[in-house]
């Protein structure tokens, strides 16, 4: 055998194991998310919620939601999260320096004036410019951070030494809320009896062509425009069948940034956010479940299915790029920063399951992915490998790339059916069929960028432009 | 060395070309494919067909609902038993009542109905709806679900039973408060004190299981529209080896304002359970007399931070010119968030400490250039 056919043997054959076993664990994530969901759907029909928001025993929270340069929509905005149906609550918002007239802005419609106020900076931030309080006792909830910018992270460390209560939530402040998003998500911090519940998180879904009437989710629609619909059913697969499977297995790396809840005292002994990295959601939770590790403090990474956030997806080729690389970045940075947990069975699952996951299925795969295209490609070109089995092969994977989505769409109509009319469902079937042809491979290529632009040391989150909700004011 | 590099590199070799030829050949790979359509198939076929039986089970559920409504309706406001039975005897009931037999899923919509009316009433019309129940024999249903092996349908049952105050089961209800599956036990905690209040707390006393805080602001909640009568074993509880029944029984306390449990509480203070000694602070605090001041300052520096802040605040509102030699002395610790609130409670207490805390620090340097403003503008 000479060195091309050994190559070849190698790659291909490398390609084939690294497929199944990924198709392995995608069949894992299945059964085990089926098996949460069901047991989450069966405990919800005995759940009342409203007692958490008429409770004076409800846990107090601090809803932090940081703001650069949101002049056109942060009245509203904030108007939505004074609107929160949750009694016990301050809500932080936090001005990062933006260069527009936001914090004018809020001065004027909610009647605040700058306060003296101690901030306990437990957690090192950029300096604090002033804190401003409503004269309307209306807004009494409401605090407002205007402070020098330094990036989403350091905005939320602010916002956590500001805060004063025992959970904090952590929003985007563009996001649409369920009207119960805030009781089911503080909810697994009162439940659990054996383990400290350090975090949770919830489904976020695409809120593209919905309409939003005072910032009030009204009507759920499937987006019009074929690029965030096709995000509506990654998200649907993303978080009905991996978050979930995950969560059961007390595994899950990553709550998203857009809204997630932490125990706050645990947030600020693992050092709060890290300003160093673009993926500080993820690296915030991997961070706090290695101090929990290592204080050997029995806990649980918390996750529900019901979708409790709204928030608008790219809808160009550009945003999505930017959006994708980023993200792409944020998981090397974030993995990189923790190696010392890769295999490491000292941090239990997280070690030898969850970290290695992510290394080798979401880190690597859109790099294997990538290879092994071109490559094969090359051998089927080179005649080292039949066109007949590349095609197969092609077949394979798309085959079972559809099944996966077809399976998360008959969970979403099985659990949270979103989205009612059986023509949208049809329509999402479609998507599914579509996907893998238009949209996964751009997913790939930006993170196969993402990559390129980690080893350039690039650190910037790249302009994340909005169209804005399909909204109404009544 | 390199011998046995290349002997390695071999070993994988003859093992990727073994799997190669012999698992992934062209004929698994067709196979599998045609399997994996045969599944899309099948799932886009069972999507369109659940959903095609949900709007049909959902139609059929809002009909019975419906001419169930308008019988219930005329049930409700029988105000002799002699009217209810000519009511349930009418041929137009009958046949409503009819089809709520057909199957055991009809039944238990027919026993959910009952249940969801009788959460809205009182009185003369929940009777009237109870005589229904006994009448169309629908306990044994029920009793026959509390056997099924499914917890959620047990559970259900047992809710069921407790909005029909069917107090003859609580003997069978009684034994699940203490059940493994914690869903099933909360569901039967709550029907006990559903159907007889505080008395249904005596579940407190042999429950080993941790009662969860989500449970625990049920049961306050389930509590909180019946008269308090009977908190009697509160101080068996309160030195419960289950640290949860110990927690529930201070938050019971604290909103019934037991203050004959002030000795019990004391002790909670130097609990071994940082949780329970800071539901004990909170709870004293409630029911506090002149001695409670000095007791939490005497434990304070045995507590976490959180605690230590907690009777700082308390003492805001509670502290006497007794505490301020303490707090003066805070106004020295390290963390900031401390001398703000000792500050606070200085103020508070004395209408000399202000100038008191202005002769001890420096007014310009910080925190105290933030503090002195903060607490002069609360104020």
């Amino acid at each position: 055998m000479n060195i091309t056919d050994a190559v070849f043997q190698f790659f291909s054959s490398g390609i084939l194991i690294y497929s199944v076993s990924l198709l392995l664990f995608y069949l894992l994530i299945v059964v085990y998310s089926i098996a949460e969901i069901k047991l989450y759907s069966r405990k919800s029909s005995f759940t009342d919620y409203n007692l958490l928001a008429s409770s004076v025993y409800a846990p107090s929270v601090s809803l932090l939601a940081p703001a650069y340069n949101e002049a056109a929509n942060i009245i509203e905005n904030v108007r939505s999260l004074l609107a929160v149906h949750y009694n016990n609550i301050e809500l932080i918002v936090i001005n990062d320096g933006s260069k527009d007239d936001s914090l004018q802005k809020l001065i004027e419609a909610y009647q605040l004036v700058k306060v003296p106020f101690l901030v306990n900076e437990k957690i090192k931030t950029k300096p604090i410019r002033g804190i401003y309080k409503s004269r309307n006792s209306l807004y009494h909830k409401l605090i407002v951070v205007d402070k020098v910018n330094g990036g989403k992270a350091d905005a939320l460390n602010t916002g956590i030494n500001v805060a004063s209560n025992k959970y904090l939530v952590c929003i985007d402040v563009d996001c649409i809320l369920e009207q119960d998003a805030m009781l089911k998500l503080i909810k697994p911090f009162l439940e659990e009896t054996n383990k400290q519940v350090i975090a949770t998180g919830g489904v976020i879904r695409i809120a593209n062509s919905c309409e939003v009437v005072n910032g009030k989710l009204v009507k759920v629609h499937l987006p019009k425009q074929l690029l965030p619909r096709m995000q509506t059913l990654e998200y649907i697969r993303a978080f009905l069948l991996g978050r979930m499977a995950w969560s059961r297995m007390n595994g899950l790396l990553i709550i998203s940034g857009a809204f997630g809840a932490f125990d706050r005292e645990i947030a600020i002994k693992a050092g709060g956010y890290n300003h160093a990295t673009v993926g500080e959601d993820m690296e915030l939770i991997v961070r706090m479940r290695r101090y929990m590790h290592e204080n050997k403090i029995p806990y649980k990474v918390s996750f529900i299915p019901d979708p409790l956030c709204w928030t608008e997806a790219p809808a160009s080729y550009k945003i999505l790029g930017r959006q994708r690389n980023r993200w792409t970045r944020g998981t090397i940075e974030t993995l990189q920063i923790h190696k010392k947990m890769f295999f490491n069975r000292r941090f239990g699952i997280l070690g030898i399951l969850s970290y290695p996951y992510w290394f080798f299925y979401e880190l690597l795969a859109p790099l294997i992915e990538f290879s092994g295209f071109v490559g094969l490609t090359i051998f089927a070109m080179a005649g080292y490998i039949s066109w007949p089995f590349f095609l197969l092969l092609l077949a394979f994977i798309l085959s079972f790339g559809f099944l996966y989505s077809v399976f998360a769409i008959l969970i979403e109509v099985l659990t949270f059916n979103q989205y009612k009319r059986r023509t949208d469902i049809f329509k999402l079937i479609l998507i599914a069929f579509a996907e893998p042809l238009f949209f996964h491979p751009f997913v790939v290529w930006s993170a196969v960028r993402g990559n390129l632009d980690f080893i350039r040391k690039k650190k910037s989150w790249g302009e994340m432009t909005r169209q804005g909700f399909n909204s109404k004011k009544k | 060395m390199l011998t046995m590099l290349t002997s390695f590199a071999s070993t994988i070799n003859d093992v990727l070309n073994y799997l190669l030829h012999h698992f992934f050949t062209q004929q698994l790979l067709f196979d599998t494919i045609i399997f994996f359509i045969f599944l899309i198939a099948v799932s886009i076929a069972f999507i369109f067909l659940y959903l095609f039986r949900k709007k049909k089970r959902w139609q059929r559920k809002v009909y019975l609902q419906k001419s169930l409504n308008s019988f219930i309706g005329e049930i409700a406001i029988c105000e002799s038993e002699d009217e209810l039975n000519e009511i349930f005897s009418n041929p137009g009931y009958q046949t409503v009542l009819l089809q709520f037999q057909h199957t055991e899923s009809d039944r238990d919509l027919l026993i959910s109905e009952l249940a969801e009316t009788s959460k809205k009433f009182r009185g003369s019309t929940m009777e009237n709806i109870l005589w229904l129940f006994e009448k169309m024999d629908l306990r044994n249903q029920l009793l026959k679900n509390l056997e099924n092996k499914k917890w959620h349908k047990k559970a259900k049952a047992i809710q069921q039973l407790a909005y029909l105050q069917q107090k003859n089961c609580i003997d069978i209800i009684l034994p699940f408060t203490n059940h493994e599956n914690e869903l099933l036990r909360a569901e039967a905690q709550i029907a006990l004190v559903k159907m007889t209040g505080f008395e249904g707390l005596e579940f407190l006393s042999k429950v080993t299981y941790p009662v969860s805080e989500w449970q625990q602001l049920r049961l306050i909640e389930e509590l909180s529209s019946t008269t308090c009568s009977s908190l009697g074993n509160i101080h068996e509880w309160l030195k419960s080896e289950n640290l949860s029944v110990v927690n529930f029984a201070l938050r019971l306390v604290e909103i019934y304002q037991q203050y004959d449990f002030y000795d019990e509480v004391k002790t909670c203070l130097s609990h071994s359970s940082m949780t329970v000694c800071k539901n004990a602070v909170l709870t004293i605090s409630n029911i506090s007399n002149e001695t409670t001041a000095d007791l939490l300052v005497a434990h304070f520096a045995g507590y976490d931070a959180f605690i230590q802040t907690k009777i700082l605040k308390i003492l805001q509102s509670d502290g006497t010119e007794a505490q301020l030699p303490f707090l003066f002395s805070i106004l020295n610790h390290p963390d900031d968030s401390y001398k703000l609130e000792a500050a606070k409670a200085i103020l508070k207490i004395s209408d000399t400490g202000i100038v008191t805390i202005e002769e001890l620090i420096d007014r310009n340097a910080f925190p105290w250039n933030v503090i002195l403003p903060q607490i002069k503008n609360v104020a």
